[in-house]
Parts: C-alpha cells; sequence; structure tokens
C-alpha cells in the first residue's frame, strides 16, 4: 500500500484515525500495532510472519539483555543480531551470494531466489537498533510488547523509514500530545511530501526514462538523464520521509528527518550528513565506530570508512551496482579525509564537484547491470556533443535545479507556512492526486530495499 | 485562523476528491477487464457478450475514437478462453493478450483461426507473456496428455525472461508412485495456507483500486488535458484514417533490449523449448509484431528522429534461430500486407483480419511439425 493509493488515503487512513482518535489513550498503541500489522498485510501479507517474529524476538532477547550481564549480556545481543541480520541475509544476500558463486564456478548449489518481504531493510535495522542500545544501556527497555511493537510496525516509517531509534520515541510511546497545531504540521507536512514526490519525482523520472532506455545517448543526455536521476531519487525518497513525518505527527509522534538539502553539500562527509540522515548515524553508530572510527591511525580510519560505505551500499541491494556505489562513496570520504579536504569552506566548486561526484556514483545506483552502468559512464565521458531532447525537458531543468538549489527545503519550508497558504496546500494535494491517478502510480524507489 | 478552522479547510479538498471516488462502477468497456479473475487467469466458466471498445480510446478518453463492436468472451474450467474440449488438443497456443485475443470474439482469435486452418482443435493457453509458459508446464492436464506442437507467441512489448517453474514444480508427465511423489513439507503448506488468507484482503483492495470514481476522473482528464497542451502523439493516420497507438517513445521504453536482457530471454525461452522437448512436445516461436514494428513511417517525424529502431525483436529472433528453435518472423507477411489496417483503431491489439493472417501463416507451420509427430 502506497501513501497516495486509493486505498490507503480514502478508505485506511480515514477509518484507522477515526477510530485512533475516539480511543482511550492506554488503547492508542494498541491500535497502532493492529492497523500497522493491517497496513503490512495490504502491502505484503505472506511475510507478516517474519515481521511478528522479528518483532517478538527483539523484544524478549531486549527483556533477556537487561537481565544479563558480562558474557550473557553479550550472547544474547549476538541472538539477536544473528536473527536479524539471518533474516536481511537469507531474504536479500541469498540470491547474489548463490549466483555469485556460481559464475565463479566455486559450486553448484542451484540459484535460490527468495521473495524480498517489504521493507525487511527497515524493520529489522530498527529492532537491531533497539539490542544494541539496550546492550551498551543507552536506553530502557520498552515497558511492554505492545509499546516495541507499535515502535517497530509503526505504519508510517515501517516500509522505507526513516530508521527510527528508540530513544528518540520512547517518551512518546508514553505521553504525547495530539494538539491541533501538531495535526495541521502532519497534514501539511503530508501534503508537501506527495507534491515532492508526483509532481517532482515522478516528472524527472518520466523526463529521464526516454533518455535512460535510448540505446545511443550523447554526452549531454547521458548528463542530463543523470542530473534526472539525481533528482528522482532525491525528491521520491525525501518525499516519502515528509509524508512518513506528516503520519507520525498525526499519530502524535515527532519521527526523525532524514534529508536536509544534501545536494549543497561541500564535502562528501557532508553529503552524508544530509542524505539518509538516520542510516547514516545509524552506520555511524554500529559500524564506523566499532570498526575503529578514527581511533587507531589514518590507515584504521580510511578503512573504517569504506568498509562501512560498502556495507552501506550493500544494505540498499543485492547487487554488485549496489557494492560499488557505495565502495565509490567509501573512497570519497577516505580520499577527503586523507586531503583533511572535509575542513575546507564551503565554496561553489566544491558544491559543484562534491554534486558531480554524486551523480557518478548514481549512474551505478541507477543501473541494474555493472555492463549498463560502465556503458552510460563511457557515455558521459566519451558520447557525442549534441543533444536531441523536447522542450518539455530544457522547461523541466531550471525548475528542478532551482527546487534543488535555489529553495528552501520542506523542514524549513513547512514552518513558514501561514493560513493563507491553506487553499494553495488543497489545490496542491488535489493536483498531485490527479496526476498519480492520471498519469498511473509509480512506488517509491526506496520500497525496493 | 485557528488550529482547527485550518484542519476543515484542508479536509474540503479530501472531502470532494472522496466524493468522487465514491462513484464505483467496474471498467466496463471490454469483456478482458470484467472477466480479469486471479492474475494472471480469468475468471472460470463464465461467458461475457457484450459491446467493446478499444483500450487506447478507454485510456486517452477521446470518444470520438472509440471503435464499439460486438463481443463474446468465454472461459473454460481452469480460467482460459476456450470452449470446453472433451479431450487436451494437441495444439496449444502459449502467449499474451494478444493470443488472449483482445477486442475480438471467441471465433476470431488466433488459436480458434489456427484451429480453423489446421483442422484440429488448438488450446488457447493466453494469460501474460513471461507467465503462461511457467503455468502451461504446471498444467496437469498437458502433463498427462503433451500436445504435438505448442506455437509460444509473445509480443514484443511482453518479450520479457519467462518465470520458468522449476523442474519439481513442473507437473509430472505421468503420475508417479506415491513414494516418489514430490511431498510438501508441514512448513510449505502452513506457509501457502497462510499466504492465501492473504488474497481476499489483496482482491478488496484491487476492486477498491480497480472501480472507484477518482481515478477513473483522473484518467480521462489528464490524458484529455495533455491532448489539448501537448497535442497527441499517439494518434497517427493510417489509410486517410485516425488510429490510436501506443507512442513510439512508450514502445521503445517497453522494448530496449538494454534494459530487458536479451541473454535472459532467450536462455529462458530455450529452456521452455528444452522442457516441452522432455515430454515430446515440439515448440514454434512466433514473436507478435507490434504497430512500431510495422507502420514505423506513420509515426510522427519528431518522434521517429528521435528513436532508435527498436532491436529486441531482431536479437530475439536471431538468438533463437542460432540454437536451432523453429522460430518465424510474422513481420515479413505482415509487413506484405500491411493494408487494410492490421491493428484495430483504438486498440493495441490485432484486427480479425490480421488474426486470420498471422493464423494461416502459423497454420503452414504448424502443419508439418504435427505430421512429423
Amino acid at each position: 500500500m502506497l501513501f497516495f493509493d486509493y486505498t490507503f488515503l480514502f478508505v485506511f487512513l480515514p477509518a484507522f484515525l477515526l477510530i485512533y482518535a475516539i480511543l482511550p489513550t492506554r488503547a492508542k498503541n494498541a491500535w497502532i500495532l493492529a492497523g500497522s500489522l493491517l497496513f503490512y498485510a495490504g502491502s505484503s501479507f505472506a511475510f507478516l510472519p517474519i515481521l511478528v517474529f522479528s518483532i517478538t524476538v527483539d523484544y524478549l532477547v531486549g527483556r533477556r539483555i537487561t537481565a544479563s550481564e558480562g558474557r550473557g549480556r553479550r550472547a544474547w545481543l549476538f541472538v539477536s543480531l544473528g536473527i536479524n541480520l539471518g533474516l536481511l541475509g537469507y531474504f536479500k544476500y541469498v540470491g547474489l551470494f548463490t549466483t555469485t558463486l556460481q559464475e565463479l564456478g566455486l559450486t553448484t548449489i542451484p540459484i535460490v531466489e527468495a521473495a524480498l518481504p517489504v521493507g525487511i531493510s527497515f524493520f529489522t535495522f530498527q529492532s537491531m537498533s533497539y539490542s544494541i542500545d539496550l546492550y551498551r544501556r543507552q536506553i530502557e527497555p520498552a515497558r511492554s510488547f505492545v509499546d516495541f511493537a507499535a515502535y517497530v510496525a509503526m505504519f508510517p516509517q515501517l516500509i522505507a523509514g526513516p530508521i527510527v531509534r528508540f530513544s528518540q520515541i520512547e517518551d512518546a510511546l508514553v505521553e504525547r500530545d495530539h494538539s491541533d497545531e501538531k495535526l495541521v504540521a502532519g497534514v501539511q507536512q503530508f501534503i508537501l511530501g506527495l507534491g515532492k514526490k508526483l509532481l517532482l519525482a515522478d516528472t524527472a523520472a518520466a523526463l529521464a526514462s526516454p533518455i535512460f532506455a535510448d540505446a545511443d545517448p550523447t554526452l549531454p543526455e547521458a548528463w542530463i538523464a543523470m542530473f534526472l536521476f539525481s533528482c528522482q531519487i532525491y525528491f521520491d525518497f525525501s518525499g516519502y520521509t515528509d509524508m512518513a513525518i506528516g503520519l507520525g505527527r498525526l499519530l502524535g509522534f515527532e519521527l526523525p528527518k532524514n534529508f536536509d538539502s544534501p545536494y549543497r553539500s561541500a564535502s562528501f562527509s557532508e553529503f552524508w550528513r544530509r542524505w539518509h540522515i538516520t542510516l547514516s548515524s545509524w552506520l555511524r553508530d554500529n559500524l564506523y565506530i566499532p570498526l575503529g572510527g578514527n581511533r587507531y591511525g589514518p590507515l584504521r580510519t580510511y578503512f573504517s570508512l569504506f568498509a562501512t560505505m560498502l556495507l552501506g551500499g550493500l544494505w540498499h541491494g543485492a547487487s554488485w551496482t549496489f557494492v560499488t556505489w557505495g565502495a565509490l562513496h567509501g573512497a570519497y570520504l577516505a580520499v577527503e579525509r586523507a586531503l583533511r579536504a572535509q575542513e575546507a569552506p564551503r565554496t561553489l566548486p566544491r558544491i559543484a564537484l562534491v554534486y558531480v561526484g554524486t551523480l557518478i556514483a548514481w549512474v551505478f545506483f541507477r543501473h541494474a547491470t555493472m555492463d549498463a552502468a560502465l556503458f552510460w559512464l563511457g557515455r558521459m565521458f566519451g558520447g557525442a556533443l549534441r543533444a536531441d531532447l523536447p522542450w518539455e525537458l530544457w522547461a523541466a531543468l531550471p525548475i528542478l535545479a532551482l527546487s534543488i538549489w535555489g529553495m528552501p527545503n520542506t523542514n524549513q519550508f513547512a514552518p513558514r507556512l501561514r493560513p493563507r497558504h491553506i487553499p494553495a496546500l488543497g489545490v496542491l494535494f488535489a493536483v498531485s492526486l490527479w496526476v498519480v491517478y492520471g498519469r498511473g502510480l509509480s512506488p517509491f524507489i526506496y520500497f525496493r530495499f | 485562523m485557528s488550529r482547527r478552522t485550518q484542519l476543515y479547510l484542508l479536509a474540503v479538498p479530501w472531502f470532494v476528491l472522496f466524493a468522487i471516488g465514491l462513484d464505483f462502477e467496474r471498467p466496463d468497456f471490454r469483456p478482458y477487464e470484467l472477466m480479469l479473475g486471479k492474475w494472471p487467469k480469468f475468471r472460470r466458466n463464465r461467458t461475457i457478450e457484450m459491446d467493446s471498445f478499444g483500450a487506447l480510446a478507454f485510456r486517452y478518453h477521446v470518444p470520438h475514437l472509440r471503435r464499439v463492436v460486438h463481443n463474446t468472451f468465454t472461459t473454460d474450467g481452469a480460467g482460459l478462453r476456450n470452449p470446453p474440449f472433451p479431450q487436451p488438443p494437441p495444439v496449444v497456443a502459449v502467449g499474451d493478450s494478444f493470443v488472449v485475443g483482445v477486442g475480438v470474439s471467441d471465433d476470431q482469435t488466433i488459436p480458434r483461426r489456427l484451429s480453423v486452418h489446421l483442422g484440429v482443435d488448438v488450446y488457447n493457453y493466453g494469460t501474460q507473456a513471461s507467465a503462461a509458459p511457467g503455468y502451461f508446464l504446471t498444467d496437469p492436464r498437458f502433463a498427462a496428455a503433451p500436445p504435438g506442437v505448442v506455437v509460444f507467441m509473445p509480443s514484443a512489448s511482453t518479450m520479457w525472461p519467462i518465470d520458468m517453474p522449476t523442474r519439481r514444480d513442473r507437473a509430472p508427465s505421468k503420475t508417479p508412485p506415491a513414494a516418489e511423489r514430490p511431498t510438501s513439507t508441514l512448513l510449505t503448506r502452513l506457509w501457502s495456507s497462510w499466504s492465501a488468507l492473504g488474497a481476499p484482503l489483496a482482491a478488496m483492495s484491487n476492486a477498491v483500486k480497480r472501480d472507484n470514481g477518482l481515478e477513473r476522473f483522473a484518467k480521462q482528464t489528464y490524458h484529455g488535458a495533455r491532448r489539448v497542451v501537448f497535442g497527441f502523439p499517439a494518434l497517427i493516420d493510417v489509410e486517410g484514417e485516425p488510429a490510436l497507438v501506443q507512442t513510439l517513445e512508450e514502445l521503445k521504453m517497453n522494448k530496449t533490449p538494454k534494459e530487458r536482457n536479451v541473454d535472459d530471454v532467450v536462455r529462458t525461452y530455450v529452456e521452455f523449448v528444452q522442457a516441452n522437448s522432455e515430454r515430446g512436445t515440439r515448440v514454434l516461436v512466433a514473436p507478435l509484431p507490434e504497430t512500431g514494428d510495422l507502420y514505423f513511417e506513420s509515426f510522427p517525424r519528431d518522434q521517429r528522429e528521435s528513436v532508435v529502431t527498436p532491436g529486441l525483436f531482431d536479437q530475439v529472433l536471431l538468438r533463437l534461430q542460432e540454437t536451432g528453435i523453429a522460430t518465424v518472423d510474422l513481420r515479413e507477411v505482415m509487413s506484405a500486407n500491411r493494408a487494410p489496417y492490421l491493428f484495430l483503431r483504438d486498440d493495441t491489439h490485432y484486427a480479425p483480419h490480421a488474426i486470420d493472417l498471422v493464423a494461416r501463416t502459423l497454420a503452414e507451420r504448424v502443419r508439418p511439425m504435427l505430421d512429423s509427430n
């Protein structure tokens, strides 16, 4: 179920909110859990037991971690990590693993292709972070199974994040306000996200698709297509996050922000502080720092950066193209650290350089195979110097560029909204739905992770 | 203005859209939509007789370009478009909506016309090009009595890798003794029972999505507005009359070999042929050309110039021929008989006379294959 699906917007959400509003406070979390499981069932019914299993295991293991000390405590943590990574490993990576072994001629094991449960990358990471934070004594255990399950399964962030740490909403799970102010802010953020996804991301995708489908793109076309893809993925994912944050507010929660104008970064380390912030901070706390971080000299720092980004790439998908994307970002970060370039002042050329580096990495993210990615990269640096593109595309380029570099992002823009903007938001809502239903539904890119 | 008033104001467009959406109605412009059951098959043992028009006329909402025809659509107990057959026919046509016969009556479909030209029954195994071969291989009726010939007809836009069933999932050619029969484990039985529980939820959600007035209204007005503002690239002129088509841009996106992975397409086609061969069935692969393959020059010049002629059709055909698989390139005979227009003027599928032409051409290739069996 997508957030702009008719079933979600006109059947599930109103029915859910109506019942949520009339239920007493003590029953609200249970209703969030029930509604979220129904929401998940609507997207991926067959895998509902996997979600329930992951939640149950981490809740029970969390209790054991809290009750244990020393090696026992560590052992229970490994149980949680083992089960979550095992689920993720089987459903997400077994296909890549067996295919690669076969291609290398190392085994005759048949290729296993497991269907991917929706949102598994997100809910396993969220669930795992609870066990890790408990182990580190950074949080108190959830007061009940329902609270914990509602935290993991909460439908606004269940399928594609943001990855919420328990510490970020543990107080709200116990007590939260449902003021009119919060509700209005939630609806506003949701509509802005909807517009971003349906008017900007999908338009960029529609303009880029014919170029990507072209068997013989020229040099400018290859760059323009990558620019459009960078707009698509940013507006798509940040639009989804805005919708998730907006829905969270309707339930009284303040979910963490996930994007902060990443293409305005003047260094790659800044880019990762602005792009998919909740994943970056998860990887920093649970991978980069345990790997040594910057505590053991430069070489170890470079290794930690590279390994973290490599695994971050693999998290996005079981494909060598994602691994390459992660490796490229790891290399960028390591080189930047070696040159101490992350500390240099913000200048326009540096922002441009970081953006171009990001675009080159997106080539591997966009294409399904290494051959296709390398072909595209070849055209970006060696294609013919002409561009045969429709006028709509030329007209869209400055609008998209302005949306990225010239306007405040939704986190900055939403608080500035005044009552006089309400009719405009209503129109934005109606136009967005008109476009998506007229053109046809397009799922969020991050749904496949 | 208080926050509460702002909330009420924001609720206004929601209520308006909700009210438009409440106009539930099945998209009953053709029997194909009404017949859709559990994907990719149709509702079982049904007959629908109705006036219908093409999907492109529906999609672009151009009432004056609708060509209304009277169609009969009959399905058998397996949810496929066939009359009841006393025994499994010796020829099976496997493919997508072109094989189903979208836009034409029961007696005008490719399998039925092939049957007339061959003089033997032909079973219509048309559902969806990448799924139909797999369903066919797991069908116990044809495992018990394999046909002599299978004609596999993917259309160019559905030339995707086949979802091949595993060897274990394929229906055995004869029922093995109980001890040898692959037994499902308790876990797999539980899993499939659990998955089945979700079917009503999915069906309800699909029904709401497919039939609500908001999506219908949006589709019609969106394409109407596009037509007014950007012109109508999906309208070509053939023989002095307008015809609605998928644009070359759309066809190109459907067909590009780079995105489609020709290796996988060919590999799975070869596997399908081999799986049939193991059962003693010969396979003829006959990709079905579409408007872009046959009327390229009728598309607007600006589209033609920006489009590289799609290479998927050629690549797949050539690679299959290299592996020794029997193929037919229908473009030759269809290009030689382009008039009258071979497609329905408001749909992407073939007109009855084109279907007959295809069936006649196929019959010439299938007859010797049947005789040699």
